[in-house]
């Protein structure tokens, strides 16, 4: 962030004075009144986030600016062929809303409640000599919240398919 | 801007397009700025069906590396690709495939006929064969060959970067692009 380097500070008159990370002062002259006014208004405290203000409005204006301007600079035709569902150049057969098993979304979502334990094995296995037996306990204690919900929704049958 | 667009090597890597240029900005018209962005992020379809394809994945790979030409990105589906690469036998059943592929890609579009099979249909001089896909879509560039080496599928690809760089923003909308389209019934 900016304030941690940089300080702003208004002397009240006509310069706005710049501390950079160095030490060093710089003034800014004042040239522009709206801006000084803004400024003004603004305690100490607001101003060092301006530039994140900034920034966010930097951002928003790129992706309005782009997406307006792709609608202007590229060229576009719409046949029937090209607004056609794609199904690898193969003519589309039926209706793609059709319903699907609820088991789908079950074992998916099963399937990232053990995705991410996964996941936390990594970190643990990288540093797994700093952790030493305690780090190994823990884990261990860890799967075993996990391995006895496996052990609970295989009971309820929730992994049977037929 | 051509200090901008130097690799950290220090070569560079894109040239900036003729402009006017002033400490702090440079200008070039829009037509030459698009030509750029579009020539140097191509993404291609790969339409691979015979050995072709297989020189198209050295292509790809390390030794070559085809992504240095900004084509990192090979989109497997036509909503998303510049470039359809056609590569290999085209069978005549495989034919109103390979057109409605075409069809539904976003414009502006570019094809690349990549050896002698999908350029004239090759040695197979056959009731079953395709001969050349120019028969069913237009083509930009052909790449002769049978297959032909990557070095040569690159020189495709530059020789589209041409086309891609020089092409001027109405093209698309012109009365001859729309005549050329017609002449493969199309809209």
């Amino acid at each position: 962030m900016l304030s941690h380097f940089h300080r702003f500070f208004w002397d009240g008159n006509e310069q706005l004075i710049w501390i950079n990370s160095g030490g060093k002062q710089a003034y800014i002259p004042n040239k522009n009144l709206k801006f000084d006014l803004l400024l003004n208004t603004m305690s100490n405290q607001t101003i060092e986030y301006l530039p994140i203000l900034i920034q966010f409005l930097v951002a928003l204006g790129f992706v309005a600016t782009t997406m307006v301007a792709t609608h202007y600079l590229g060229p576009r035709r719409k046949s029937k062929i090209k607004l056609d569902v794609f199904e690898c150049g193969i003519e589309a057969q039926g209706n793609a809303r059709i319903p699907f098993s609820i088991k789908y979304f079950l074992v998916a979502i099963l399937f990232v409640l053990f995705d991410v334990e996964v996941i936390f094995m990594y970190p643990w296995a990288v540093n797994f000599k700093e952790l030493g037996v305690q780090g190994l306990l823990e884990m261990l204690f860890f799967m075993a919240l996990l391995l006895i919900g496996f052990f609970y929704i295989m009971k309820k049958g929730a992994l049977k398919w037929e | 801007m051509k200090e901008i667009l130097k690799s950290s090597e220090g070569t560079t890597v894109v040239q900036s397009p003729p402009g006017y240029e002033g400490p702090g900005f440079f200008a070039t018209s829009l037509d030459k700025a698009v030509g750029l962005a579009r020539k140097n992020s191509i993404w291609p379809l790969p339409f691979a069906t015979s050995c072709c394809g297989i020189e198209f994945m050295a292509t790809m790979a390390s030794t070559y590396d085809f992504a240095r030409f900004g084509a990192e990105r090979l989109s497997f589906s036509p909503r998303q690709a510049d470039l359809l690469m056609v590569m290999g036998t085209i069978a005549k059943k495989m034919g109103p495939v390979l057109r409605q592929v075409y069809e539904q890609m976003a414009e502006p579009r570019w094809v690349l006929s990549v050896g002698a099979c999908a350029s004239s249909g090759g040695i197979f001089d056959s009731y079953s064969v395709l001969q050349g896909i120019d028969h069913i879509i237009p083509v930009d560039v052909y790449v002769p060959g049978c297959p032909p080496r990557p070095e040569q599928i690159l020189d495709g690809i530059l020789n589209i970067q041409k086309l891609i760089h020089s092409e001027s923003l109405r093209r698309r909308n012109s009365p001859e692009y729309k005549a050329l389209l017609s002449s493969y019934g199309m809209e």
